[in-house]
């Protein structure tokens, strides 16, 4: 979700065709909303003229019987193109700059029933810019990021949950949002992410499903939840050699001729079933008059991992074609505490939190040859969130995170503890149909060198109930060391969306 | 006994706008005493209903959004949870309202976007925004205090539809109502036989609108009278921008599933 300036917003709004805009002016200041009531047959019920430019059919209003399942779905193309990507060394037709053409279909099919309801979602996709690379249409990525891009059918949410009195049992696979907040949330540890597209893919996208139980006990307005994720799944990210991967800004200079025509790819260490690597989270939450508070409490597997570079004897040989960058994820624990309070337009969120013997690299990867160590680390973690409206339809939101190591780290390879700021804002006109969207993030605040920065602005625009289209532009301003948008130089893209929501059942 | 005051016309139809509980002779001309008896009469509580909005602009576009609302009273005042039935794109968006009587305190409400799989407390200044892209506000369906507003008689002998009514002016005493409403006033047309408003006229101030409002249909159920058809219009200038047509379906009261211990978040984010 984001916004717009409201001037540019206006601006849009005059220049809408189909948009009575101001088509007749209001009242003065000084006289608007001091008129004196207008007789009561030029009140604009049905038989005023004014009714003639919309009136309903009123057949339409009959509804048909709610039903206890239901099917819907929504069809989804994205369309991309790198608009700096190969600005130094264009491509001879222009086709290397089409960034995405992802095809994508999702289906949710739920039901309920007495003490029992279910949810049953999946979703498949392709992408003809990277299967057109399989194909041999174009060569511009490695075979693992044709795979890892070019389509994916996801289980994703698969559960069934039994009622009973105040307690309910959630079994299967399901997302479940930790903490407060929206774009930066430290405690929002439980499920995996899709990080393919940094920056790019829409918040509600890129959380997925894990294989869970779950037991809630409800009581007025608090919540008692003890959950057991049992699936090491640790999301989808750009390969190392793939489009968004800060892995190439590690690899010494040195290195990179060698692995020419070599297969990388990172590969988890822990097993995706694994009767040991249960993770257990526990919260309560309070959601009440005036304010909302959460506890939480968890052990679970590090999703980002620490990883070590693969023998210099594989790297070297010609005849390796296939090398492993192997991540480790190792348990660690998180204690934390959220909360929200509202006074007048300001909603306040934020999340504290602490990190507990969690595993980093450390070292130093431009050596030769790379020194890139495991170590442990304790740290706290900081996130406040304030959201303004100053007026109706326009919501800005600023958040800032900071986490503080509390153990002594020297020489962190990825700076997790920069400062990061998140400014969204989101406008919408036109009843809603109309929505601009703009969001900031800047990581790092002491340092030129360690600055990095995403701005992201969109507009999406509803044709009719369930089809909308979109536009919109990223732009990407990495940081000069090792951080969080790293090995994101020449990717500023502009995006297009295709949207159709439907309803099956 | 409930002094919320039931100016706003959704809530004041999904809650069943009833008989009056408060005589007030037909002559009578003092509007805050009149508009008191309209707020104090009682209400249906335990109420289920479905409703059906349709919005049109200017274009002939139209949207259509299908609801499934709750709502029970509690000491303090009255929760209401809306389920989103339809579209596809927004099934199963919930909206939990704490509406308190005494109007110094702030309402609570939750939005929770199936999404983003979590519930969200919405800021008070979020309620004069649009409610799904209705020309209904989120203002429009919680509470108001009563001692927030001024009121004025601005004619005893006003009829709308050929029914007898007052018409009456209520304008927010402080910034924070007209804030939270987003209107600089409204007119009121309450009918003499039903103690209710037949028709609203609010001057937005954002935009410098103004909406209309007008409760048709109205039906006597079990005593309690109903309003089962609404109609919103949203004008700038002579133009009307958008349209909207809400139809109460289903509506019944008292119902024993209708529990207090299922207005929460729990409830809100099982979905339909």
């Amino acid at each position: 979700m984001g916004g717009r300036p409201p001037a540019l917003a206006l601006l849009l709004t005059a220049t809408l065709a189909g948009f009575p805009a101001a088509a007749d002016s209001p009242p003065a200041e000084e006289d608007w909303g001091n008129e004196p009531a207008p007789p009561s047959d030029d009140w604009g019920d049905d038989s005023s003229s004014t009714d003639d430019t919309i009136s309903f059919d009123e057949s339409d209003l009959t509804l048909e019987a709610a039903r206890a399942l239901s099917l819907t779905g929504f069809i989804r193309s994205d369309w991309g193109f790198w608009l700096e990507r190969f600005g130094d060394d264009p491509p001879p037709d222009g086709r290397a700059a089409w960034s995405k053409g992802r095809q994508s279909l999702d289906l949710v099919l739920t039901g309920k029933q007495d003490f029992f309801r279910f949810r049953l979602a999946g979703h498949g996709e392709y992408d003809l810019r990277y299967l057109g690379d399989q194909a041999g249409s174009w060569d511009d990525f490695d075979d693992a990021t044709e795979e890892t891009y070019g389509w994916q059918i996801l289980l994703r949410e698969a559960f069934g949950a039994f009622s009973l009195g105040p307690v309910e049992l959630t079994i299967g696979r399901q997302i479940v949002a930790f903490g407060e907040g929206d774009a930066l949330s430290p405690l929002d540890v439980v499920n995996p992410r899709d990080n393919r597209e940094p920056g790019l893919a829409d918040l509600d996208d890129i959380r997925l499903a894990v294989l869970a139980t779950r037991l809630a006990v409800f009581a007025g307005n608090h919540r008692v939840e003890l959950m057991v994720i049992h699936e090491a799944d640790f999301g989808l990210r750009s390969p190392p050699l793939g489009p968004c991967s800060a892995f190439n800004e590690v690899i010494p200079d040195a290195f990179r001729p060698l692995l020419v025509g070599k297969d990388v790819r990172f590969v988890d260490l822990q097993d995706r079933f694994d009767i040991e690597l249960q993770q257990p989270l526990l919260r309560w939450v309070y959601k009440g008059p005036e304010l909302d508070a959460g506890v939480y409490a968890a052990y679970v597997l590090d999703k980002q991992g620490t990883f070590a570079f693969p023998d210099a004897a594989s790297v070297v040989d010609p005849t390796v074609k296939q090398l492993s960058l192997e991540l480790d994820h190792q348990s660690y624990g998180v204690v934390g505490t959220s909360g929200a309070w509202a006074w007048d337009s300001l909603l306040v969120k934020w999340e504290l939190g602490a990190q507990i013997q969690r595993a980093i690299n450390v070292g130093d990867a431009a050596a030769l040859p790379p020194r890139v160590e495991v170590e442990r680390h304790s740290l706290i973690d900081v996130m406040v969130g304030l959201t303004y409206t100053p007026f109706s339809d326009l919501q800005l939101a600023l958040e800032f995170q900071k986490s503080t190591f509390v153990t002594d780290a020297d020489e962190v390879l990825f700076p997790i503890d920069l400062p990061i700021f998140a400014l969204r804002m989101n406008y919408q006109l036109l009843n809603q149909r109309l929505t601009l969207g703009a969001a900031v993030s800047m990581f790092g605040l002491t340092s030129a060198d360690e600055i990095g920065v995403l701005a992201r602005a969109s507009v999406d625009y509803e044709f009719i109930d369930g089809l909308q289209a979109g536009i919109g532009f990223i732009h990407y301003t990495p940081s000069d060391t090792l951080g969080p948008l790293s090995g994101l130089s020449t990717h500023d893209q502009l995006f297009l969306k295709l949207r159709w929501d439907f309803t099956v059942l | 006994m409930s002094t919320r005051i039931r100016a706003h016309w959704l809530l004041g139809s999904l809650c069943l706008l009833t008989a009056p509980a408060l005589a007030v002779a037909p002559g009578e001309t003092d509007a805050a005493k009149i508009m008191a008896a309209v707020q104090a009469r009682p209400e249906g509580n335990r109420t289920k209903s479905r409703v059906l909005m349709m919005v049109k602009d200017s274009a002939g576009r139209e949207r259509k959004r299908v609801v499934q609302s709750r709502a029970i009273d509690f000491p303090e005042g009255r929760k209401q949870m809306m389920l989103f039935e339809s579209p596809a794109d927004v099934r199963n968006t919930g909206l939990l309202s704490v509406d308190y009587d005494d109007g110094k305190k702030d309402d609570d409400q939750w939005l929770y976007l199936p999404s983003l799989r979590k519930s969200t407390r919405i800021a008070a200044g979020d309620k004069s925004g649009s409610f799904m892209g209705t020309d209904l506000t989120f203002a429009d369906m919680t509470t108001q205090d009563p001692r927030d507003y001024a009121y004025k008689m601005l004619d005893a002998n006003a009829s709308e539809g050929g029914e007898a009514c007052w018409l009456i002016e209520a304008r927010p005493n402080n910034d924070k109502t007209a804030t939270e409403t987003g209107y600089v006033k409204t007119e009121l047309c309450v009918s003499k036989d039903k103690l209710m408003p037949l028709r609203i006229k609010a001057w937005v101030k954002e935009g410098k609108k103004l909406k209309f409002i007008k409760f048709d249909d109205i039906q006597k159920l079990n005593g309690i009278w109903v309003v089962k058809k609404i109609l919103a219009q949203t004008k700038r200038g002579d133009e009307v921008e958008s349209k909207t047509i809400i139809a109460i379906q289903e509506v019944a009261f008292d119902q024993p599933d209708v529990k207090m211990e299922d207005f929460n978040q729990r409830r809100l984010e099982q979905g339909l």
